[in-house]
């Protein structure tokens, strides 16, 4: 496995259109995509460049999704950072076999993206997704 | 102001040599450059992953970042942004009504910068930074 680089950074909050206002009038950072995903992970993202990073703002499409638990718990704030590698299949085979809790069999896809999740407890109470871009 | 690029995400923890263990056990990382911080009284291990830094950051005195750990646990502690001019951003955000943590930039260890209070940030401590980060030891 190699990391390539930090691919983006994730913020949970509550209304997603409030915290666009935030990010691009305080920070003066731009929308260059959004995206849904309410089967998988159930958020509804805004993606923000900042330099070569993104930064994405995220809400939860449901009560009950992951980042409602994480804001129901924590609060808004930094959700996750995505580490840009050549290839999660592999990425997953090495954590395994380091013993290493990652939280997939075989990568989750969203569009092309292709990613997994490292349990924060092994890093700090960091959470870090691994993810590889096709095409 | 323009923002340049997500410079360094910054990670509070206890213990910086176990946490270096953990993430070099973990995701193979080494870290590209350490260091001790005598402004800030932080130890930190810095990774150098393109054009955003990671780093672990120990507190070697009581300031925010152990005041943070007391609160909220280990974790992201900051996000530094790279901006051109520090203090004409610190004028314009001033302008807005923006509440911000200091009232003049600090001069720290590797340049100036100011921090955006998390309540206007959706909970995330921003901070605007110029300067010249260190470079990764040989």
């Amino acid at each position: 496995m190699k990391i390539e680089g930090v691919d983006h950074v994730d913020v949970a909050v509550r209304d997603l259109e409030g915290a666009v206002q935030t990010w691009t009038e305080v920070l003066g950072l731009k929308v260059v995509n959004r995206y849904r995903d309410e089967a998988g992970e159930k958020i509804n993202v805004a993606q923000l460049q900042a330099g070569d990073t993104i930064l994405e703002l995220v809400e939860s499409t449901d009560p009950e999704g992951p980042v409602a638990r994480f804001i129901r718990d924590r609060g808004e704030g930094f959700l996750l950072v995505s580490l840009k590698v050549d290839s999660v299949d592999e990425a997953i085979r090495e954590l395994k076999a380091r013993g290493a809790p990652v939280l997939d069999e075989r990568p989750r896809r969203i569009g092309n993206s292709l990613f997994t999740f490292v349990h924060p407890r092994a890093l700090n109470g960091v959470l870090v997704e691994l993810i590889t871009h096709e095409g | 102001m323009e923002i340049k690029r997500l410079a360094i995400i910054s990670i509070a923890v206890r213990n910086l040599e176990q946490s270096v263990a953990n993430w070099e056990r973990t995701l193979g990382l080494r870290p590209d450059v350490r260091f001790h911080d005598e402004h800030e009284k932080l130890d930190i291990a810095r990774f150098y992953l393109g054009g955003t830094a990671l780093e672990l950051i120990q507190p070697t005195a009581d300031n925010a970042v152990s005041r943070f750990l007391e609160r909220r646990g280990e974790g992201v502690f900051v996000l530094v942004f790279e901006v051109d001019d520090v203090r004409r951003a610190m004028a314009e955000l001033r302008e807005k009504g923006v509440p911000l943590v200091e009232d003049s930039p600090v001069e720290g260890m590797e340049g100036s910068y100011f921090n955006i209070h998390p309540r206007a940030m959706n909970g995330v401590l921003v901070q605007l930074w110029s300067g010249q980060l260190l470079a990764p030891a040989k």
